[in-house]
């Protein structure tokens, strides 16, 4: 199976169009520049600018503000999402493009902060790595468990509307920096971030993608949703 | 081979309420076969377990000779279906969402160019091809989903009243390329209320009342049968015959209101 850049660019503009993700952004924005502009006058005040790590405080404000992207892979109204019944040999091309698209939001977003942050503060090459390894464990959460709210009868019912699935993200986004926290603060170890990385995506790749994809024809096929 | 077959067909929707009753219904190649019924009779039931969104409850369906079982999906790539509520994504341009629709079907990028830009201008939506699906009329939706379903050139179209809140000019030229597709190798499966534009346009119509095949015929013997009368009644039009299959003895004193 072939994804295109094709594929992602649709997914870009439907995901920008029904996703504010203008709105997104700026919140993005104005949030990273209070944190760091905040932060870093009182750090200076203690003489503790130097151990604050911006590029993972920047990549943690990007997570937290795109993950909601990921519980919420197909908005818009029930039809739109019974069209892709009719084209199933392209939902999982569908599914894999809607994640990936979100995950290059969830890139791109910080990328001028990181690449402006080491002219305004200290940072080493291991606050970047840091920050590289909380995303690799962040992410995988959201894939599975976002992707598993998405494909939920909830998830796949709500519209405009979405405080249904509401409650649901606010505990993946307390819980998704769980992995990090054990296994870079605890563990120290940088191989055990990335071997959880690999395993949680073919865990999705290959488990629950095909199952994703049966939850949503079974819940789209049910009379009672027509 | 027919284009598609129904045996004995059944949907009972929650276990009692039967929306389609043993259908058994062939519609051969390159023909337009017209259903028509009431309201709740139990043809946009059938669209939509051709369009595998309603699961069958009972027998057999048969695209281009293949059993479609539940879960199957590879005969969709060549169906076109335009379903009671159209399935466009209202964010996109017509332009992006043929495009998109375009590589859902795996078609070359220039080859979806080239079709997008000649269904916008066939369906006259080129006024609006950038505005968001959205903001488009009825009957412009409408149009969109008859371009999506055209896109893939498919074997098969099955349209759930396509023409409803088009244009008389849009409507006209949609009937005349029906009927050129037809020429080309092309069934359609025709679920609608206008029953005058089922008569002119239609091979065949079949009527369906309470989940039953209650009627069929070729149009051509239709009108050889109507004004020679039958069952010993003068029938002028499709219309006639229609009301008269549907609407039985008991029925027909409730054909006035007594106040006016």
């Amino acid at each position: 199976m072939v994804i295109k850049l094709i594929h992602i660019k649709s997914q870009l503009k439907i995901i920008k169009r029904y996703s504010s993700l203008v709105f997104v952004g700026i919140m993005f924005y104005a949030i990273s520049i209070l944190v760091i502009t905040l932060l870093s006058s009182k750090m200076r005040q203690h003489h503790l600018l130097s151990k604050v790590n911006f590029p993972l405080l920047i990549i943690i404000i990007s997570v937290f503000s795109t993950a909601a992207m990921f519980a919420d892979l197909f908005p818009g109204k029930m039809n739109e999402k019974r069209g892709y019944v009719l084209q199933l040999w392209s939902l999982r091309k569908v599914i894999i493009s809607k994640n990936g698209a979100s995950t290059l939001i969830t890139l791109l977003f910080p990328l001028p902060f990181l690449v402006v942050l080491p002219f305004f503060f200290h940072t080493s090459f291991q606050d970047y790595l840091n920050a590289g390894l909380y995303l690799i464990t962040t992410l995988p959460p959201y894939l599975i468990f976002g992707n598993m709210i998405s494909f939920s009868r909830k998830g796949l019912q709500s519209t405009d509307d979405k405080s249904d699935i509401l409650p649901y993200l606010l505990l993946l986004s307390i819980c998704a920096p769980m992995p990090y926290l054990v296994l870079e603060s605890g563990l120290k170890s940088s191989v055990f971030c990335l071997a959880f990385f690999i395993l949680c995506i073919m865990i999705w790749y290959f488990y629950l993608l095909p199952r994703y994809e049966h939850q949503f024809i079974e819940l789209l096929t049910k009379s009672d949703l027509l | 081979m027919n284009a598609i077959e129904f045996k004995k067909l059944k949907k009972i929707y929650r276990g009692k309420i039967a929306a389609v009753d043993g259908i058994d219904l062939t519609i051969p190649k390159s023909t337009i076969f017209g259903i028509i019924g009431p309201n709740g009779a139990g043809k946009s039931t059938i669209i939509n377990i051709l369009a595998g969104l309603v699961n069958k409850t009972k027998g057999e369906v048969k695209i281009l000779g293949s059993q479609i079982q539940k879960g199957d999906y590879e005969y969709k790539r060549d169906v076109g279906f335009v379903l009671e509520q159209p399935h466009y994504i209202e964010k996109l341009s017509v332009v992006e969402y043929l495009h998109f629709a375009g590589t859902m079907y795996e078609i070359e990028t220039v080859e979806i160019e080239k079709r997008t830009s000649e269904l916008i201008n066939f369906l006259r939506l080129k006024e609006k091809e950038n505005d968001w699906i959205e903001s488009y009329s009825t009957g412009m939706k409408k149009k969109v989903s008859l371009a999506a379903a055209l896109i893939h050139q498919p074997k098969i179209l099955i349209l759930d009243e396509p023409l409803e809140g088009i244009d008389p000019v849009s409507v006209k030229q949609i009937k005349d390329n029906l009927r050129l597709m037809v020429e080309k190798g092309v069934t359609v499966l025709i679920s609608s209320h206008n029953l005058d534009s089922i008569e002119k346009m239609c091979d065949e119509v079949g009527i369906i009342d309470k989940g039953k095949l209650v009627f069929q015929a070729k149009t051509k013997d239709i009108h050889q049968k109507i004004n020679k009368g039958i069952n010993k009644e003068i029938y002028h039009s499709l219309e006639d015959i229609f009301v008269d299959t549907i609407i039985d003895d008991n029925d027909k004193g409730n054909n006035k209101l007594s106040w006016l």
